[in-house]
């Protein structure tokens, strides 16, 4: 197998890296990403339930694989997306998975970018919030109460635009310019370019400030209906300062993702 | 795909925490750096002041006619920004021609870069300090001095490059003062010492102008560089 556990470590981060490949079973309960508890004097968030700033964590075992949504049923994949999901996953297995997003450097989009378990800091002016994650350079940008710029503009990161419902900060997100993958996971779910996303995103406490995200998927090319995820993310000011992430000194190499054993062709059935 | 593997490992174990500061809320005295930025005069080589020449050592000079050799050949593999869009590092993203935005905060200065959405983060919450290996952008601590802010940065990666010819070591050292000329300019002075490269520290200042709001582009250097665009600004790149 030429794809190294190193290379993917690199690529994905610990799960993604070892959960394939995992020599030993995870003991129950093991969470490798819980960080120890805030001091006491550790600065505190706004008061302001409209005020998101600062920075956050996902603490919660990711979803490595994600079958369920946030209320127990099965994700409803359509047959197109179930094919392409066994094709990545025999393209995973031959030991050339296929190189998404986040491997080629490129950004992986907002869920994948959430849903790993790295910091993010917010910062809001008036007319924008930005969530800027360690990984990726991500950035995700929210243009508050404005229109959706026309469909002929698209990013990675897709177009988001914001308003308040009460202290619910409401974010409808679409025209991305690629395909995408839903969750952290080399044989991750489908979304399509013309993906629809809508996340709520509201203040919680739950043993502390925490930032509460429930996402609605909407993409009946690969689901035959619409389903939603449900996060939580910590108040961590303690990583407020991101480690450094360079991943282009590596992929942007001659021999780019091809040195980690992953396939640069892009998925089958991708559109 | 960090730069050091070292830190992905501890940081993907998450057995230590990154010391630090928390973001909270805006300092009302200090915002006026806040907005978005654009350099004056966009160059791909560092201002000197009053165009002294620079201070190489024999190792500095010895690197930097090496590399202007190569240039000269179009050979920019020196060059790890031209060549495959790796992170300009420090002091060279602030020659960006693209802007950038400023966020001051209390524990945490943010510089969000258009250029391949890069992040510079200022450590308004502690004092500097050492540590046994670098990354290319540094570790940067802020403090203010009246309206300046002095942003002391170290520990960097060996064999960058601090503009497009000028090479550095892990001994670079970095002391910038940022303050208003008026309520749109802006001055960085970058004060430069690396005993390995310079006989003296030396002094650049990089001046910018305020730009309306405006939410950036998504810029991936790797798809310009694919699509045959120059990676960074100045010159094209080269296979």
């Amino acid at each position: 197998m030429k794809s190294s556990c190193l290379g993917r470590l690199l690529l994905f981060g610990l799960l993604a890296c070892c959960a394939p490949a995992q020599a030993q079973p995870i003991p129950p309960g093991f969470n490798p990403f819980l960080l120890p508890p805030l001091p006491p004097d550790a600065p505190k968030p706004s008061p302001d339930p409209r005020n998101l700033e600062g920075a956050w964590y996902h603490q919660d075992m990711m979803e490595v694989f994600l079958t369920k949504t946030m209320h127990g049923d099965p994700v409803p994949m359509n047959d197109k997306a179930k094919a392409l999901l066994r094709e990545r996953a025999v393209a995973d297995k031959s030991g050339h998975p296929l190189a998404n997003a986040a491997v080629r450097c490129r950004p992986p989009g907002p869920i994948w970018q959430r849903d790993i378990n790295f910091p993010f800091a917010v910062l809001q002016i008036p007319d924008e919030i930005d969530f800027l994650f360690e990984e990726f350079h991500g950035v995700w940008k929210i243009r508050m109460n404005q229109p959706h710029r026309p469909s002929g503009r698209r990013e990675y990161m897709g177009d988001s635009v914001g308003h308040w419902e009460g202290d619910t900060l409401v974010v409808d997100t679409t025209n991305f310019k690629d395909v995408f993958w839903v969750n952290s996971d080399l044989t991750g779910a489908p979304l399509s370019r013309d993906a629809h996303l809508v996340d709520r995103i509201r203040k919680i406490d739950d043993d502390g400030p925490a930032l509460s995200v429930v996402t609605t998927i909407d993409d009946p090319a690969y689901f035959t209906s619409q389903w939603s995820i449900s996060r939580k993310f910590i108040w961590r000011p303690d990583r407020a300062i991101f480690a450094e992430y360079d991943c282009e000194d590596d992929v942007g190499r001659p021999d780019g993702v091809s040195r980690y054993g992953f396939s640069d062709a892009p998925g089958p059935g991708e559109n | 795909m960090r730069g050091n593997p070292g830190l992905c490992l501890g940081v993907a174990l998450l057995l230590s925490v990154c010391a630090g500061a928390g973001v909270a809320q805006p300092v009302n005295d200090r915002t006026a750096l806040d907005g978005v930025w654009k350099i004056a005069q966009p160059r791909v080589s560092l201002p000197l002041e009053n165009e002294a020449p620079i201070p190489f050592t024999p190792v500095g000079r010895e690197q930097y006619e090496r590399n202007k050799a190569a240039a000269l050949r179009g050979d920019y593999g020196f060059d790890p920004t031209l060549s495959r869009c790796s992170s300009p590092g420090m002091p060279r993203i602030m020659l960006s021609d693209r802007p950038f935005k400023i966020f001051v905060r209390a524990n945490v200065v943010s510089m969000m870069f258009e250029w391949n959405r890069l992040l510079r983060q200022v450590n308004m919450g502690a004092s500097p300090s050492e540590r046994g290996w670098g990354t290319v952008m540094g570790d940067a601590w802020g403090r203010w001095e009246g309206d300046t802010l002095v942003i002391d940065s170290r520990n960097f990666k060996p064999e960058r490059l601090l503009d497009d010819l000028i090479p550095s070591s892990e001994q670079l050292r970095l002391v910038e003062h940022l303050r208003l000329a008026d309520a749109d300019t802006l001055d960085d002075r970058i004060t430069i010492t690396d005993p390995d490269m310079f006989t003296r520290s030396w002094d650049a200042v990089v001046t910018y102008k305020r730009q309306p709001k405006q939410a950036f582009a998504e810029d991936v250097c790797l798809d310009r560089k694919a699509a045959g665009q120059a990676p960074w600004p100045g010159r094209l790149a080269r296979p």
